[in-house]
C-alpha cells in the first residue's frame, strides 16, 4: 500500500469513519468531485471520511499495468484493517466489486455494475479510437492481445489478470448492506449517473443527498 | 372465451371463489357474466386459474387486445382481487395463476386492487417472473365501525355536517323513503335524478340496472328516495352482505341543495344499515370526493398494478428475447417508455445534456463529430448504456460511423434493436 489518501476530519471525534471506494478507471475521475463534495458534507455532520488512492490509482507509485482487481480488495481490506473505531465502507459503480474484503460494521453501494459491463465499454471505446485513427480493430482482435501483454483502454494500461478478472467480476454479499440505484423512491438516490459523462461534472445536491443517506443508514443501525 | 381449460376441476360444482376477508358483490361471478354480457370484456374474457394442493385460485380478465390482460372490472367495481377456494397455501395458488397466464399474455393491467392486497398480487406476480410496476392510484373511504354504534360514530362527525343534518331535518322538507327491493318507479325517478344532477353522465345505466335488480334478488339491495313536495331530488343505491354496506350511486338535482335533501338522505340509510342492518363497516368505495371524509374515518389508496411478462414483452417474439438468458430479463423495464424518450434522457445523461437540449435533439441533429463530448469513449458508453437500459444486445460489427451521425441515425438503430430485427 503506498499510503496516499484524501482524509477530511470533523471537528471533534468522529462519530464513524466513511471510507469511499469510487467508481473503477476514467468512472472514479468523473465522480471524484462530488465525492470529495460528500465527504465535506459527512465531515460537517461528525464523520471522518477517507478517500483512499489504491496501488495503480492517481498518486499512487505502483504502476496500474502491475495490479488487478484482487489486489485492489486487498488492498482496501488493509486500509480498512488499520481504521480505529466503526467503519461504513461506502462504494460506487466498480468500486463494489472490491469492497467485499474490508471489514466494515456497515455496508453501503450506490448503482452497482457488473465488471463485464464496464470491460465492454472499455473495449468499445478502444475500438472506436482505433477506427478514428484507420486501424480498424475488434473485441476479439483485443481480448486475444489482452491474453499476452497490458493492453491500452482508454488511457490505462490494464494487466492481462486485470481484464480476465474485471470481465468475470460480479458484486459480492455484504452484510450489513444499504444498496441504492440512482432515481426516486425506495432504495433510489437522487442525482445524475456523473460516472457516464464525457466531461467530469458535478452534483452538489447528490452529494448532499449521499452523505444524509449514509448519515441516517448509519444512525438506524445504532451507529451515533 | 370462458376458462382456459387446464383447470377443469374449478367447475359450477365447487362452492363459488370467495376474495380474502369480507364478501363483496364485485366479487361474484354473476357481477363478471354481468359485465361480460354488457361489453366491458373486451376482445374476450379469460378466467385466469392457479393451483396449489386443493387450493385454487381465481381472477377473471378480460383481453384488451392481442397479449395485453386486464382485470375484469368497470367504474363501478370497487376491487379486482384474486378469488380462492380452499384455505391452503394461497400465495402458491396465485403465483400458479400467474406463471400459467405468462403462456398467453405479455402485460396485465390490474385496477383497482385494494390496499390490503396490493403486496400479496405484487410478490405473486413477481415470483412466476412478471417484472412488476405498482403504484397507489386511486382512493378508497370507508367507515369503519368497530365498536362504534349509530350514535357514537355520528358523534365523531363533523359538526357542521351534524348541525346541517339536524337544521335541515327539522324544517320537515324533505321526505325520505328506504327501499330493500328494488322497485321500477323508485329506479326511473333515480336515473331521472341522476341525468339532472351534478354528475356527469351515467355510464352504462342498463348494467347498473341489471346489477340493482340482481342484487333486489340476493336480498341485499337498499335505496333511498328524497323528495320535495312530492317530486324526487335525491336518490341513493347501496347494497348490504357479510356486514358491509357498498354505497354505489348518489344523486341529487342542483336546485334542491338549500334543503340538502342527499345529506339527509345519506343519514336515513346510514342509520338504517348500521341499526337495522347492524353493518360493521361502510364502503364508499373508489374516487376521493371531498364529501366522502365527512361521512367516513378510513382513507386507503387503490393500486394500479402494471406487469410486464419478460420473454414476451418485447414484441419480438418469445426466444429472441430469452435467448439472453438473466441478463437480458434484468433489463426488461424498458419497454415502459418510448424508445425516443429513453435515448434522449440516456445522451443528456451521457453528454450533461440539459433536459432543455435533449428535447430540442431533431432527427438531423448532428452526433459524433459535431457534439465536441461525443468523443470515442462517449460512443462506448452510449452503447454499454443502450444495451442496459433498453434490453438489446448490440453486437459490435453492427456499429458504423453512421449510426452516430445524427440523432434520427441513432434513434433508428435503436428502435430496430428493440423491435428484434
Amino acid at each position: 500500500m503506498d499510503g496516499h489518501r484524501l482524509r477530511i476530519d470533523p471537528a471533534g471525534t468522529p462519530r464513524a469513519t466513511v471510507l469511499f471506494v469510487p467508481p473503477l478507471f476514467e468512472e472514479a475521475n468523473r465522480t471524484r468531485r462530488t465525492l470529495v463534495l460528500a465527504m465535506r458534507a459527512l465531515a460537517a455532520g461528525g464523520f471522518a471520511a477517507l478517500l483512499p488512492d489504491l496501488p495503480g490509482q492517481n498518486e499512487s507509485l505502483t504502476p496500474l499495468a502491475e495490479v488487478d482487481l484482487a489486489r485492489w480488495s486487498e488492498a482496501l481490506a488493509a486500509v480498512a484493517e488499520r481504521i480505529d473505531g466503526p467503519l461504513i465502507v461506502a462504494s460506487l459503480r466498480g468500486g463494489c466489486l472490491i469492497d467485499h474484503h474490508a471489514r466494515a460494521a456497515l455496508h453501503w453501494r450506490l448503482a452497482p455494475v457488473g465488471g463485464a459491463s464496464l470491460l465492454r465499454t472499455l473495449l468499445r471505446a478502444r475500438i472506436s479510437a482505433d477506427r478514428e485513427a484507420g486501424k480498424p480493430s475488434s473485441l476479439e482482435s483485443l481480448q486475444a492481445e489482452a491474453r499476452a501483454a497490458p493492453l491500452l483502454l482508454a488511457g490505462n494500461p490494464l494487466s492481462p489478470a486485470m481484464i480476465a478478472q474485471l470481465g468475470a467480476a460480479e458484486v459480492q454479499p455484504v452484510a450489513p448492506l444499504r444498496s441504492l440505484t440512482l432515481g426516486s423512491g425506495d432504495g433510489a438516490l437522487p442525482g445524475t449517473p456523473l460516472w457516464l459523462r464525457a466531461e467530469p461534472g458535478e452534483d452538489a445536491a447528490m452529494a448532499q443527498a449521499m452523505a444524509a443517506d449514509i448519515a441516517e443508514w448509519s444512525r438506524a443501525c445504532g451507529i451515533t | 372465451m370462458q376458462g382456459n381449460g387446464e383447470h377443469p376441476a374449478n367447475d359450477a360444482k365447487h362452492p363459488p371463489a370467495r376474495g380474502a376477508g369480507f364478501a363483496s358483490p364485485f366479487d361474484r361471478e354473476e357481477w363478471f357474466d354481468l359485465l361480460a354480457a354488457h361489453g366491458f370484456a373486451g376482445a374476450g374474457r379469460h378466467d385466469a386459474r392457479g393451483t396449489a394442493g386443493d387450493t385454487h385460485a381465481l381472477l377473471p380478465l378480460r383481453i384488451e387486445r392481442p397479449g395485453h390482460y386486464a382485470g375484469l372490472a368497470n367504474w363501478y367495481s370497487f376491487a379486482i382481487r384474486p378469488l380462492y377456494t380452499g384455505d391452503g397455501d394461497r400465495p402458491a395458488a396465485l403465483a400458479d395463476l400467474f406463471a400459467a397466464l405468462r403462456r398467453r399474455a405479455a402485460r396485465l393491467t390490474l385496477y383497482p386492487v385494494p390496499d390490503a392486497e396490493q403486496m400479496a398480487v405484487a410478490s405473486a406476480l413477481r415470483s412466476a417472473g412478471w417484472w412488476v410496476k405498482a403504484g397507489p392510484k386511486g382512493d378508497r373511504h370507508w367507515l369503519d365501525l368497530s365498536g362504534l354504534d349509530h350514535d357514537g360514530w355520528w358523534e365523531s362527525r363533523p359538526g357542521a355536517l351534524r348541525s346541517t343534518v339536524r337544521r335541515k331535518a327539522k324544517k320537515g322538507v324533505v321526505d325520505i323513503e328506504l327501499f330493500t327491493a328494488f322497485d321500477a318507479d323508485a329506479w326511473a325517478a333515480y336515473e331521472a335524478i341522476y341525468a339532472a344532477s351534478w354528475k356527469p353522465e351515467e355510464g352504462d345505466p342498463a348494467l347498473l340496472r341489471a346489477f340493482a335488480e340482481a342484487e333486489s334478488a340476493r336480498g341485499t339491495f337498499r335505496m333511498g328516495l328524497a323528495r320535495i313536495e312530492g317530486a324526487p331530488v335525491a336518490a341513493q343505491y347501496w347494497t348490504v352482505e357479510d356486514s358491509t354496506a357498498f354505497i354505489h350511486k348518489l344523486a341529487h338535482v342542483e336546485d334542491s341543495l338549500k334543503a340538502s335533501p342527499g345529506t339527509l338522505l345519506s343519514a336515513a340509510l346510514f342509520r338504517h344499515v348500521i341499526e337495522v342492518d347492524r353493518v360493521c363497516r361502510v364502503d364508499f368505495g373508489t374516487g376521493n370526493d371531498a364529501y366522502k371524509r365527512d361521512w367516513m374515518n378510513r382513507h386507503e389508496p387503490l393500486w394500479h398494478i402494471e406487469a410486464f411478462n419478460p420473454a414476451r414483452s418485447m414484441g419480438a417474439g418469445t426466444q429472441g428475447f430469452c435467448a439472453f438468458g438473466p441478463r437480458a430479463r434484468m433489463r426488461i423495464r424498458i419497454v415502459t417508455e418510448p424508445v425516443d424518450t429513453q435515448l434522449r434522457a440516456l445522451l443528456a445523461d451521457i453528454l450533461g445534456l440539459g433536459e432543455e437540449r435533449a428535447a430540442a435533439l431533431t432527427a438531423d441533429s448532428g452526433l459524433f463529430g459535431e457534439l465536441p463530448e461525443f468523443d470515442s469513449m462517449a460512443v462506448a458508453t452510449v452503447l454499454t448504456e443502450m444495451e442496459d437500459r433498453l434490453g438489446i444486445l448490440i453486437d459490435d460489427d453492427e456499429i458504423d460511423g453512421e449510426i452516430f451521425e445524427t440523432y434520427g441515425h441513432l434513434l433508428a438503430f435503436a428502435e430496430r434493436k428493440v423491435r428484434g430485427s
